[in-house]
């Protein structure tokens, strides 16, 4: 007969069994010496960490009175909720905040770009042509000289300044 | 919320006894406290936990609503509480869940043994962690899967694994089980 596996052996330890199944347990374990060494190590494990856990029983939690807990309960409620918020930061979930971050960030850097912070002032200049006539005579005084200077502005009005 | 209210007999579980919601408080607090410390870990989120919980209850049950089975439903909110609790400490903590103020009195032997029993608790899955500790606060298996959400036929099975594995934890932090 095959041995009996430890799940089954579990539920049979803790009596979580319908009488049929149990009563076959019972059969194969007076047969099978290392089904009930198994059974036996799998009991004492059992208590080994029930007690283990037990010793973590908080012996000292001291019960809130009724009363007290019922009439603040609003202000217990919106506290926690206050301190998950600041826990997350804003209540938003951490991929949200970072893809809200980076997309604040891009909208920054393009304003930033894009804006013409420094507009070139518009030219006030005149734009002319202008060109300077002059014979110049070297053994002649200056004065006695003269000078043509013709002066075409945008309008294409030609003025000639002597 | 008067203190009368508080009074008010209220029709709540399967067999319609009728009982206070202070005697559901005073019968139930300390059993869903402890299992609470275990899940998490530390007293100060425990209480304000299982506080949660009876909040909870009340203003289902002043607002109408018949709780049928009062042991599984608090001990499935304290659960699912305690899951939400433990996602918090994941996502906003880096350091190892074996808070430092769960320390409880006793001899450094006892006190050492209780952290070694905490880290072996905190490497299993949350509901692997429920699983145990209800097993260990004496609970049947149908309670247990009421109360995890686990196929009672699966019960049985999935204990015998987290059973393996708080043995194998325990084990290699060099705990003497045996």
């Amino acid at each position: 007969m095959n041995c009996i596996d430890k799940d089954i052996l579990q539920r049979y330890l803790d009596g979580e069994m319908d009488p049929d199944q149990k009563a076959q347990v019972d059969k194969h374990l007076k047969e099978c010496q290392p089904c009930r060494i198994q059974l036996e190590l799998l009991q004492t494990r059992a208590v080994q960490i029930k007690k283990a856990l037990k010793s973590l029983s908080d012996k000292e939690a001291v019960r809130p009175l009724l009363s007290s807990m019922v009439d603040g309960k609003r202000s217990v409620i919106e506290s926690k909720e206050l301190q998950h918020k600041n826990a997350s930061g804003n209540g938003w979930k951490p991929v949200t905040r970072l893809f809200y971050g980076i997309a604040v960030a891009c909208a920054i850097i393009l304003l930033f770009l894009y804006t013409p912070w420094i507009k070139p002032e518009e030219s006030q200049d005149v734009i002319q042509m202008q060109a300077v006539i002059q014979e110049v005579d070297a053994n002649r005084p200056y004065s006695e000289q003269e000078t043509v200077i013709t002066v075409i502005d945008p309008d294409g009005k030609v003025t000639y300044l002597k | 919320m008067s203190q009368n209210s508080l009074l008010l007999r209220l029709s709540i579980n399967a067999f319609n006894q009728l009982r206070t919601f202070e005697e559901i408080y005073t019968d139930n607090y300390a059993r869903l406290h402890n299992v609470a410390v275990k899940m998490v870990g530390d007293r100060e989120n425990a209480s304000d936990i299982v506080q949660e919980v009876f909040i909870g209850l009340y203003e289902k049950l002043s607002g109408g609503t018949v709780v049928l089975y009062l042991n599984t439903y608090l001990y499935r909110a304290t659960l699912n509480k305690c899951f939400d609790c433990i996602n918090r400490q994941k996502r906003y903590s880096t350091l190892e869940v074996v808070p430092e103020n769960s320390v409880e009195d006793g001899s450094l032997e006892s006190r050492e043994r209780k952290v070694v029993i905490r880290r072996a608790l905190s490497k299993l899955k949350p509901v692997e962690r429920a699983i145990l500790i209800m097993y260990s606060e004496d609970f049947s298996y149908k309670e247990i899967s009421d109360a995890t959400g686990i196929r009672f036929s699966s019960v049985g099975k999935t204990l015998a694994r987290t059973l393996d594995k708080m043995e194998n934890q325990l084990k290699s932090q060099r705990y003497e089980l045996y």
